[in-house]
């Protein structure tokens, strides 16, 4: 043998070696446990992955079979998907299921990191190809094929929080508000092998915290299993699924519907209350949350009534601090107001009539007097505090209006007042009874069902005076519903003179365009909290009362339309709503909520009639001139101060003191 | 599964009634004309007319003197062996091992929990072992002969006393014997496959003294179960209910004064039920005949729905009704779909009647009530005495084959009686049940069907390789297979269904970024018309070169053998038939073009 070729070639195979320690070092993989914990942490590029879950390993779990397809596709993994996606629409498109289910899983195991294919396909088995079976039994069987399709891309992606977000919605909502929610529920609760699968693969659905009364899995509880799960995810690193807000509200929005969930199906007793203490609780934990806004700030839901406390200091010492300067401004303002105008201050919110209650509104416009324009009229040695404390009352409505705002989109004021509301003697005493009732009235035991309905009455009246929340969800629809029954049973067409809910009766029907009004719920849920010991049904019907009574204007005053002088004795005609214009003048949307004795005298959102009535334009000729009102650019009045806007309370008119100036 | 209608005509009907015959016979005429002409314009190039129409005669005349009367068979199979022998050379069963590993791996992708499993792991090793025999009849039957001739070693055998035909022969059959021989053993392991895969067995988990219980949960299912009383009034068998398209026996038997219970293997997954269909129409609110149902929506319009407690409902005709054929009661099967526009009644499902009928209307049955079962297989069995009217009078029996039915043909009616919901069907989904045959024959013929696909792309391959090198053969003939299996969208563009027009217009149409659905405009009306025109010429003689090239897709009969239905001996025999004139064709054309070789060699 050549020996300058041999010595070339032991050349060569050293440095091959003496490559391949370095590339040794760098390359060496870690070695795991089965539970992906490092037993050894491998090579610097091992390394490097782990710390950026690089690694498909950190994805989720390797399936062989997910690799071996991957392979065979030599690289066309795309187009492989691309194709079989379409293949699967046509499946979908002509029924063949079968293939259609065979075809996701294909696609699944082309592209088991990809997160939204497990999401659309698994809401394409659960929603959309369940709903084309006649038999809810073979429906249900469809339900958990997207479930299960879930748990499976759970084990490829674990540490997405969709998967497990995903996983909460399918068993609580496809479950729970589907039309055969009934029949799915009760199949969950006893489907002990679905249970078995999923705690193989996923999660011990019959954990204490995910069973109903029964002992057994509920579905809203097993959902909320999978929230909680998630939430685990999101401190050990991962990012949660939605926006904060939407994320959290989850688990404590499950537990309120699994104690829905447990009244719809007549456990109204110890069980419904234990469940809505329940849920009472997961709304406080998540109440105390610390949530991050897109304003850029943190807020906390909770927080409301402390926040508006820290806005009256603010004020208290602003006011405080500009002294005679304000006072001097606010007299100034005061000046120019009409003795109407005045008159109109004195008198009560839900008090006033029409004039009065229009006078109230510009007279607290002319009041509201901005920090700013204080602070420039201080002198100028006071003005840079005098700015610092016009800034923190800035400040403070600012978190107020975020806190209002991140409330409202989650209705949290309505569902606080409901979970303590539903622990009520009396919301048990009411349900239960009202049940019995019908449920004799089934049975024809007329006699029994008129003493317990009249039980119920009381309690439900108990109820909606207390929690005025109670009277604008599904609940008091049951009641009107069984109160037509009631009224059926007495053979007469009006109910008794005395009849407890008549008041009740008399909202309901005021309200029944507005039932799901974000305002009105907003003002139903927080009357309790922001007024403590006044009567929601009194002052909102008698403001009611008042404002349905015919505008008269003044002879001297002015129409507000030009050139459309109208006979004065003609009354207002009722127009049409404009959208956002739909609320009272006062109190349309909910001031925030203070709990405290002098809280702002808002009042109740008065009848939508009269919202009508207090409209822009007069549509035709021959009706009276209406006056033109703020409420109509959906600019909150004075005294009723928005959630929006103006958050700060304000002096109630009636106590004689001039109201607190409010700073733009 | 969707069965169309001209897949339900018997052999005769296709061959003679609905044209298969003569469609067969004009295509051999256009082609042998289109040849004729071809090779004539080649040979007066080369020969002059005269010399060129003698030319071509001359070879017409040889094929049909010399080399057809005089090819022997002992050559012919001394050539096939040869190709046989190139063919194994060449490692065709390679194939064999990746089939095998497909099978082995195959299980990771199939889902267990599926509602039939039977018909996911047939579909599986049917399109697993199709997809491989064709392209190893592709890649063998292409690069043969052009490899031969490109190597010289086509001449030690033209040099023989061998024949075109015989050479063309002897690769067809060569190829065909490789592939039959992988093909059986496929086939042979997939009905291993298939019968191992669906079969589970499940033990009795709970039983009541009232003889009903439950059974252990396997393969991802349970059934109830109820045994009957026999005949002194024991209860020592009995069934299981049906749960993803299959049930299971249940006996019991009485040991050491114990009652032992062992529940027997899955029946009704490996079925080949022989259904006899029929036709089908509708009447409309009025109750008038009418030949097509309501849409409800549905993109796809293969399901034509009739409204619920209205006069509309779904007659199907049937002939042939005989006790003979069905036994002493009727079986039928439905499989059809609900749509509701309410919510109604949830946990019962929408109900309907049947109605059987005599053709003439006179004499009918009672209304058989019934809860549809959508996306499954209803078996009704239909007591041949039933209660019934004739001439409107009732009457207390009626016998379905003496008086319903005394000539053969019978109506059944399907009606839905739940106001405002409905019911969808098409032809196939109402059929009468003619008895079972069995699965490893149904497996046998849907192979088959395979095996004829095979052939036909091996006759292809062979033919394409005569005049064209081995890779532009593979293309020619795969072109000629994609055709064949997307024939119906070519059909659609061929005939000008594809709204958008045709190859031209479409061109123009997509840098104008233009609608499909809008009419062409540019302007300049003479323009559009020639372009569509053009387009026109181009789309008929797509639909000419559709209408010659094998569909692929219909010989494909696996689907039958997946949803249990006995593959009908007619469409056997018409799809052995076409193979058959393929074969003939292709052979002659083959044997033209390698006789033109060898003249210009």
């Amino acid at each position: 043998m050549n020996v300058v070729a041999l010595r070339r070639q032991l050349v060569y195979i050293l440095a091959m070696v003496a490559l391949l320690v370095p590339l040794y070092m760098l390359g060496r993989p870690s070695v795991r446990k089965k539970d992906g914990s490092s037993i050894r942490d491998g090579g610097t590029l091992a390394q490097l992955r782990s710390k950026y879950d690089l690694g498909q390993g950190d994805l989720g779990e390797i399936d062989p079979a997910s690799e071996s397809m991957r392979l065979a596709t030599l690289g066309l993994r795309g187009v492989a998907a691309t194709i079989l996606w379409q293949r699967a629409e046509y499946y979908k498109k002509e029924k063949y299921w079968d293939r259609l289910s065979a075809t996701l899983n294909q696609i699944a195991v082309l592209q088991p990191h990809f997160v939204k294919v497990w999401e659309f396909q698994s809401h394409n088995l659960s929603y959309n190809i369940s709903v084309e079976f006649d038999d809810y039994r073979q429906r249900y069987e469809w339900v958990k094929r997207g479930i299960e399709y879930l748990v499976q891309g759970s084990k490829y992606n674990k540490n997405r929080t969709e998967m497990p977000y995903e996983l909460g919605w399918f068993f609580g909502n496809k479950m729970g508000v589907a039309d055969e929610k009934k029949q799915f529920r009760e199949l969950y609760r006893n489907d002990n092998n679905f249970h078995a699968e999923i705690a193989e693969k996923s999660m011990d659905l019959t954990n204490e915290a995910g069973l109903g009364p029964d002992k057994k899995p509920d579905n809203w509880l097993s959902g909320r299993l999978f929230y909680e799960r998630a939430y685990e995810m999101v401190k050990e690193g991962s990012r949660p699924a939605r926006s904060p807000l939407m994320f959290y509200r989850m688990s404590s929005s499950w537990l309120t519907k699994y104690a829905e969930g447990l009244q719809t199906e007549g456990e109204l007793g110890d069980a419904a209350r234990v469940a809505w203490r329940r849920a009472a609780a997961g709304l406080k934990i998540f109440g105390d949350m610390s949530i991050q806004t897109t304003f850029g700030d943190e807020i906390t839901l909770n927080i409301i009534g402390q926040a508006n406390q820290d806005l009256i200091k603010a004020e208290n010492e602003f006011r405080e601090f500009c002294g005679a300067t304000y006072q001097k401004m606010l007299d100034g303002r005061r000046s120019q107001l009409t003795p109407e105008q005045l008159e109109a201050l004195d008198v009560e919110d839900y008090k006033r009539n029409f004039d009065q209650l229009m006078s109230a509104e510009q007279a607290s416009s002319v009041l509201d007097i901005d920090p700013k324009e204080v602070v420039n009229a201080l002198p100028s040695v006071e003005r840079v505090k005098g700015f610092q404390l016009a800034e923190r009352i800035r400040i403070a409505k600012e978190y107020i209006q975020h806190v209002e705002v991140y409330r409202n989109q989650i209705n949290y004021g309505y569902w606080k007042s409901r979970c303590d509301a539903e622990q009520e003697d009396a919301a048990i005493a009411a349900r239960t009874n009202m049940f019995d009732a019908n449920k004799l009235l089934d049975k024809g035991d007329l006699d029994a069902a008129l003493i317990k309905y009249e039980v119920a009455w009381k309690s439900w009246n108990d109820l909606f005076n207390k929690y005025p929340a109670m009277m604008i969800d599904d609940a008091a629809d049951d009641v009107e519903s069984a109160i037509d029954r009631y009224r059926r049973l007495l053979e007469t067409p009006d109910l008794p003179k005395d009849f407890p809910l008549a008041s009740f009766l008399k909202f309901r029907a005021i309200n029944k365009d507005n039932m799901a009004d974000p305002a009105l719920m907003s003002l139903v849920a927080d009357w309790t909290t922001r007024h403590p010991g006044r009567d929601f049904l009194t002052e909102m019907l008698q403001k009611s009362s008042i404002l349905e009574k015919p505008y008269m204007p003044p002879a001297n005053e002015s129409p507000l339309v030009p050139g459309r002088d109208q006979p004065a004795s003609n009354p207002p005609e009722a127009t049409p709503a404009l959208p956002g214009a739909t609320l009272a003048p006062t109190a349309e949307v909910p001031s925030p909520a203070i709990e405290k004795k002098d809280a702002p005298a808002d009042a109740p959102q008065a009848a939508s009639k009269s919202t009508q009535a207090i409209e822009i334009i007069a549509p035709e000729e021959g009706v009276a001139p209406v006056p033109a009102v703020k409420a109509k650019s959906g600019e909150p009045s004075g005294d009723a101060p928005s959630a929006t806007e103006d958050t700060k309370p304000v002096t109630p008119p009636d106590a004689g003191t001039p109201p607190a100036p409010v700073p733009k | 599964m969707r069965i169309e209608a001209d897949q339900m005509y018997g052999y005769f009907e296709w061959l003679f009634l609905h044209w298969g015959l003569l469609h067969g016979a004009l295509v051999a005429a256009v082609m042998a004309a289109l040849g004729f002409f071809v090779c004539y314009i080649v040979a007066i190039k080369q020969h002059g007319p005269s010399e060129g129409f003698f030319v071509v005669t001359r070879v017409i005349y040889e094929l049909i003197a010399r080399d057809l009367p005089n090819t022997t068979w002992r050559r012919v199979y001394a050539l096939a062996k040869l190709a046989f022998q190139e063919a194994i050379r060449r490692r065709v069963l390679v194939v064999m091992a990746v089939f095998i590993v497909g099978l082995l791996f195959g299980g990771w992708f199939l889902d267990p929990g599926t509602d039939n499993v039977a018909r996911l792991y047939i579909s599986f090793v049917m399109t697993g072992t199709s997809y491989l025999v064709l392209l190893l009849g592709l890649f063998l039957s292409c690069f043969s002969l052009p490899a031969d001739i490109k190597s010289k070693t086509i001449h030690t055998i033209a040099t023989k006393p061998v024949r075109n035909t015989e050479i063309v022969l002897g690769r067809v059959l060569g190829f065909t014997a490789v592939g039959t021989m992988l093909l059986v053993a496929m086939g042979i392991l997939s009905y291993v496959f298939v019968v191992r895969g669906s079969d589970h067995r499940h033990e009795i988990t709970e039983v009541a003294a009232d003889g009903t219980g439950k059974t252990s949960y396997d393969a991802r299912h349970e059934h109830t179960f109820e045994m009957i009383a026999g005949e002194n009034g024991e209860l020592s068998q009995g069934a299981t209910n049906e749960k993803k398209s299959h049930k299971h026996k249940v006996l019991a038997t009485v040991k050491d004064g114990k009652t032992v219970y062992a529940v027997g293997e899955p029946e009704g997954l490996l079925a080949a039920r022989i259904p006899v269909f029929g036709k089908l129409r509708f009447t409309n609110r009025a109750g008038e005949d009418d030949t097509k149902g309501l849409n409800v929506g549905d993109e796809s319009e293969y399901v034509a729905y009739i409204e619920g407690n209205s006069l509309m409902s779904g007659v199907w005709s049937y002939s042939g009704v005989t006790q003979a054929r069905f036994g002493d009661n009727l079986p039928m099967e439905m499989n059809l779909k609900a749509f509701r526009t309410y919510k109604g009644d949830i946990v019962t499902g929408v109900q309907g009647e049947i109605i059987l009928r005599n053709p003439n209307k006179q004499i009918e049955s009672e209304r058989i009530p019934f809860i549809v079962r959508e996306f499954a297989i209803d078996h009704k069995e239909i007591n041949r005495k039933v209660k019934g009217t004739v001439k409107g009078e009732p009457k207390e029996e009626i016998d379905i084959y003496e008086d319903l039915a005394p000539d053969g043909n019978l109506e059944v009616v399907i009606r839905c009686t739940d106001g405002g919901q409905y019911f969808g069907m098409a032809q196939p989904d109402l059929y009468l049940l003619a008895g079972e045959s069995t699965f490893g024959w149904n497996l046998f013929k849907g192979f088959f069907g395979i095996w004829l696909q095979m052939v036909l792309i091996i006759c292809l391959g062979v033919m394409f390789s005569t005049f064209l090198s081995g890779p532009v053969a593979m293309v020619a003939t795969m072109t000629a297979l994609v055709l064949g299996f997307c024939g119906n969208m070519a059909f659609d563009i061929a005939n000008g269904k594809t709204p958008g027009g045709g190859p031209i217009e479409s061109m123009i149409r997509m840098p104008m970024q233009s609608g499909a659905m809008v009419e062409l405009d540019l302007g300049n009306k003479v323009l559009e018309t020639f372009i569509q025109k053009c387009d026109q010429g181009i789309m008929y003689t797509m639909y000419a070169l559709f209408n010659a090239l094998p569909s692929f897709g219909s010989f494909n009969t696996s689907e039958y053998v997946a949803y249990g239905f006995d593959i009908f001996g007619g469409l056997v025999a018409r799809h052995l038939t076409m193979t058959m004139g393929y074969f003939v064709l292709t052979s002659v054309i083959a044997y033209f073009f390698l006789k033109t070789r060898e003249m210009a060699a």
